[in-house]
């Protein structure tokens, strides 16, 4: 009887599953050809947002290049979302880049609020206030809000000092994440075993926990926007970049992120042998969740607006339900990684 | 020892008590970590390990424990099912053999946490009245042939006890009730009302002291008591639907996942930055006193952090990234700690500083209360 017992704590103490081998090449390529790369982009995205918010505010260029560096911005913060490993507690960015749900248009208001007080806005200043005002949201809202035209040179003046105190603020926040994983989290999280990863398989656990929670809040934010699950109302101001119209385009992003994490030497191929069915299953939820999001040729507000569209935007909700299940579900114990325990289900 | 007549009929009715029980042969067991833990497909056991890693035992049981309550002579634990369960398993902590499985009684339900007294006769057990949901009971019960049988019951004076323990005389209960109202079979709350207490509460089930929150948000669930009779609570924040920090909701005097209670002196926010509450996510799990070191430490499972403060100035000394950072036990130079997702850690004191080091213990699924059982 007492061997049984043992037996029944070894199998819950054997979080080695993944062989050592393949669980260390796999890691080495999910961090140094994956993860760290998201991080490049977005660096390098932040830095060409405010180089273009900066040329645009000195009457350089036009509106139509900052937008579009806002959207490449937007697309590698989202790419980034699943590879998204804090390195410390205090480099959790979540708020900091993106005020979402904005349930009562808080980026507006305290955006409003914040200009009418004439005083100096910085980079600095906005990083002891409101996260509302700060990152992503604020910079589109000044950017492709209809209620101002930022062609207008007045208008221009007026939004300008905030807009490039985002984009300051942003690069610098960028920057500072890239540097602690190039100076160290990268080799923290990929030569294993140190003081924090005990083997392969912990560190590969912290990289699989991002993907999953990065497409829970994908499926949170399609979801509010179109009244899923359940057949509630749509709220598509409630929806992740609606201003701009780049709610799928960031659904996209995040979507291609999260394969980049499956695919080729990725956790793919931890589980190719061992559960061939799972790897038929989530190839195959990825290409029709891809290739449903090409085929939606209108923005979001468009596809709301008529039946069809609407139907359109349900089947791609429970796509991407499945994908995220069979991360949540099936892949996690494949792999036998616990995924949110006490701090999701504690007491 | 020689001893009175008064002692002497204590431990003659405490034998007859135990029955056959074996009492344990002198260090014949090394120091080991005692806590619930569930693995990936969802199975829980009740688990003992040496420092080492090597596992005294891992004893599966039906329903998901929480706190574990050490007898404190003999080599028996009770693991506590955690809300809405209604088992507390009577193991032997030599093989972890499951030597009685105590039943909850008809109205009742666990909320996962239990202490032993002193004498180690009668077992204390927070329960839920689910007849009134949410009231809150002490159920006593008595060790007699190696079984737990029910004695007595008294109120704690609030909703929804969670954790408690004994001050330092022995001669009452300080008891964090939570404030949440849940029916008998379901964790889930019945309305947005969070009437959370702290309260000393008398053997005899009359009240010492009730203190509360100026935050009706703050559910105080955890409480350690400090060898100088000083109270610690931790609080989890439970915000209502749209009323969230992010919708603009900021906790009353600007919050904190710690509150104290000085000897002779209301209950207070423990002086944290804004920034830390913010950082762990408003939910703190497990509060752990070193009285050696006069530290605190806190787990915080939302926010993946392990942090340390001196007990008197509120200086921070440790804000460790672990995540889903759970059960914390003191040890004889500072804190374990354990992780529903991670290995678990050793932060010891040194003339440097705290030091953090990873124990070869297994990683992940550890319940959010640890026991340390020294040798």
């Amino acid at each position: 009887m007492r061997k049984l017992l043992l037996a029944a704590g070894f199998l819950l103490a054997s979080n080695t599953l993944v062989a050592a081998d393949s669980g260390q090449q796999v890691l080495a390529h999910l961090v140094q050809q994956v993860a760290l790369p998201a991080h490049v982009q977005w660096q390098q995205s932040s830095q060409q947002f405010y180089q273009a918010a900066e040329a645009f505010c000195a009457g350089n260029s036009d509106l139509a290049a900052v937008r579009d560096s806002w959207r490449n911005t937007q697309r590698a913060w989202n790419a980034l979302q699943p590879a998204l490993v804090p390195p410390s507690a205090a480099d959790q960015l979540g708020l900091q880049v993106q005020f979402w749900p904005d349930k009562r248009n808080l980026a507006q208001k305290q955006s409003e609020e914040l200009l009418g007080k004439n005083e100096a806005v910085t980079a600095e200043s906005l990083a002891t206030g409101s996260v509302a005002v700060r990152g992503l949201s604020a910079s589109e809202y000044i950017l492709f809000d209809q209620r101002h035209d930022l062609s207008d040179a007045r208008q221009r003046q007026r939004y300008c000092p905030l807009l490039q105190a985002n984009t300051t603020y942003q690069f610098a926040l960028a920057l500072h994440l890239l540097q602690v994983w190039q100076q160290e989290f990268a080799r923290t999280l990929s030569q294993v075993p140190n003081q924090h990863f005990a083997d392969a398989s912990s560190a590969l656990a912290e990289l699989l926990r991002a993907d999953v929670t990065a497409l829970d809040v994908m499926k949170k934010k399609l979801g509010t926007a179109i009244g899923q699950p359940g057949d509630g109302a749509p709220q598509l101001y409630q929806a992740e970049a609606w201003r701009s119209g780049f709610t799928l385009g960031s659904l996209q992003a995040g979507i291609a992120g999260s394969r980049a994490l499956w695919d080729g030497n990725g956790f793919r191929a931890l589980v190719v042998e061992k559960n061939p069915a799972l790897v038929q299953a989530m190839d195959n939820s990825f290409a029709s969740l891809q290739a449903s999001l090409k085929s939606l040729q209108q923005p979001l507000p468009a596809l709301l607006g008529n039946a069809a569209g609407q139907q359109a935007l349900k089947a791609l909700y429970v796509q991407l339900d499945v994908l995220h299940r069979l991360h949540e579900k099936e892949l996690a114990k494949t792999l036998d990684v616990q995924l949110g325990f006490n701090g999701t289900d504690g007491d | 020892m020689l001893c009175n007549r008064r002692q002497f009929l204590h431990w003659s009715a405490l034998a007859a008590a135990l029955g056959t029980l074996p009492l344990p042969a002198a260090g014949a067991q090394a120091p080991c970590l005692l806590s619930a833990r569930s693995d990936v497909d969802g199975r829980h056991f009740c688990v003992g390990y040496r420092l080492d890693g090597s596992a005294l035992f891992s004893t599966p049981v039906p329903q998901r424990c929480h706190d574990v309550a050490r007898h404190p002579y003999l080599p028996r634990v009770a693991f506590v099912a955690r809300r809405p369960g209604t088992q507390v398993y009577w193991i032997d902590s030599r093989d972890g053999r499951i030597a009685h499985t105590l039943d909850a009684r008809a109205g009742r339900h666990f909320y996962g946490h239990g202490l032993f007294d002193t004498a180690g006769e009668c077992l204390y057990l927070v329960e839920n009245d689910t007849r009134e949901p949410g009231r809150g009971v002490i159920g006593v019960y008595r060790l007699q042939h190696d079984r737990l049988v029910f004695e007595r019951e008294f109120a704690t004076h609030g909703i929804e006890p969670h954790q408690f323990a004994w001050l330092p005389d022995r001669s009452g209960l300080a008891i964090a009730n939570g404030g949440v109202r849940t029916e008998a079979n379901s964790r889930e709350a019945m309305d947005d009302v969070v009437a959370s207490s702290l309260t000393v509460v008398n053997l005899d089930g009359s009240l010492r002291s009730r203190d509360t929150l100026a935050d009706p948000r703050a559910s105080i669930r955890h409480v350690a008591v400090a060898d100088d009779g000083t109270l610690l609570t931790g609080q989890q924040y439970i915000f209502e639907a749209g009323n969230t920090p992010a919708d603009g909701y900021e906790p009353a005097n600007g919050g904190s996942l710690i509150a104290i209670k000085r000897p002779q002196q209301p209950l207070q926010l423990f002086p944290l930055a804004a920034a830390q509450l913010q950082g762990v996510n408003y939910y703190s799990a497990s509060i752990t006193i070193h009285n050696g070191l006069r530290w605190l430490a806190a787990s915080a499972p939302r926010g993946h952090r392990l942090q340390v403060w001196q007990l008197d100035t509120a200086d921070n000394l440790l804000d460790w990234q672990l995540p889903d950072c759970a059960g914390i036990a003191a040890v004889e130079d500072g804190f374990v700690a354990s992780s529903g997702q991670q290995a678990c850690f050793h932060a010891r004191a040194t003339a440097a500083g705290i030091v953090v080091d990873r124990l070869p213990l297994p990683a992940g699924g550890w319940d959010n209360h640890l026991v340390y059982s020294p040798a």
